[in-house]
């Protein structure tokens, strides 16, 4: 893979190594070029699509539950369905109590949606496809910026979340592995370099999970693309055959089910860092209802 | 053979297989799900959400690799 902006637009056919799709913040900064304003454009690429976003969803909601009605309109209905049916979502993985972590993941799922969205609106990108060749030591790795932030937003949430509910001791014993009897303590120190090990691994697959799947499926809508203009070259009009179009379906599959995973993920992780206790009750619940 | 030529070959090589697994295991697993919802079409929301997470983390063995395929890919070049 060749550094991000090596390839300014997909359309030069499969010979790049790093295929982009066109979008308005490159063409504005290939405007731009070698002049402050287009450094900046170039540098903070995905960080505008990001405040795109953001601020989609900020107007979206803010407009929805502006004057909150006992009967809603149209957008307050849509808006109380998705958040209801979050509430509902995270709910159900971690019982009644999990309705305090209801907003974070709400918005964790929302934020990577619509991010993930956002890449199949011409001259736009998803900044879920972003990644920064970044040394470390010996290694030259391509980190996906953005998912990582928001994996280790949710790695430290979790540890937050485990010594709030759990107490420093609590939270060492589950690191530990619960040791009880003899047995557990024998393989304790075993069991604290798996957890250790495992709570470090959980946000790099989150990271690489989500950006992987988005990052390849932006690269075969480019592939695609390419190919498209590549069938109509003959024709003296700026246009291409639309190829590509059965993989923009997938697309939104493939970014829908990944935001999902993610979400889904983040819960579970909660989930296991939460007290036990609750989860029996709640199922005794279900089993004496 | 330079061992640039050995990771060009063996790092593709070794995600095709670390995919192959992957792959086995997920058919399992939504095999096993498509025939508990087939059985028990009520409990088909749970199902599909439980199937999701254990794909996720079946996923990730994979993603480990093409991490180390990452990682390793800097040195060919």
């Amino acid at each position: 893979m060749s550094a991000p902006h090596a390839a300014p637009e997909a359309h030069e056919g499969a010979k790049q190594a790093s295929l982009h799709i066109l979008n308005f913040v490159h063409l504005v900064g290939g405007y731009f070029e070698h002049t402050p304003f287009g450094d900046f454009l170039e540098r903070f690429e995905n960080v505008i699509f990001g405040v795109i976003v953001i601020s989609i969803l900020g107007a979206l909601f803010f407009f929805a539950s502006r004057r909150p009605a006992l009967r809603p309109g149209r957008l307050q209905a849509a808006c109380e369905a998705i958040v209801g049916g979050l509430d509902s979502f995270v709910c159900g993985i971690l019982g009644p109590q999990g309705k305090k972590y209801t907003p974070f993941l709400g918005t964790l799922f929302l934020y990577i949606w619509t991010m993930n969205m956002l890449g199949l609106v011409p001259l736009m990108k998803s900044p879920t496809t972003n990644s920064l060749m970044m040394t470390l030591g010996p290694i030259t790795i391509p980190v996906p910026t953005t998912t990582a932030a928001l994996a280790i937003l949710v790695f430290f949430y979790v540890q937050f979340i485990g010594i709030k509910e759990q107490g420093i001791v609590g939270y060492l014993d589950h690191m530990a592995g619960t040791p009880r009897d003899i047995f557990g303590f024998v393989l304790m120190p075993l069991m604290f370099v798996i957890h250790v090990i495992g709570e470090f691994a959980k946000p790099l697959s989150l990271a690489f999970r989500l950006y992987g799947n988005i990052w390849g499926e932006d690269v075969l809508l480019a592939v695609f693309m390419g190919l498209g203009i590549g069938m109509l070259a003959f024709l003296p009009v700026p246009a291409g055959a639309p190829i590509h179009f059965p993989f923009l379906l997938l697309a939104m599959v493939t970014g829908t089910i990944q935001a999902f995973v993610f979400t889904l993920l983040s819960t579970v992780y909660i989930a296991m860092m939460l007290p036990h206790e609750h989860k029996e009750e709640h199922h005794t619940e279900v089993a004496h209802s | 053979m330079t061992y640039q030529a050995a990771l060009a070959i063996f790092l593709p090589l070794a995600l095709g297989i670390a995919a192959f697994g992957s792959a086995l295991g997920l058919g399992k697993a939504v095999g096993s799900a498509m025939e508990a919802t087939a059985r028990q079409p009520e409990a088909s929301g749970k199902i599909l959400v439980n199937m999701m997470a254990g794909c996720a983390l079946i996923e990730a063995l994979t993603i480990y690799v093409l991490v180390v395929v990452f990682v390793l890919s800097g040195k060919i070049a």
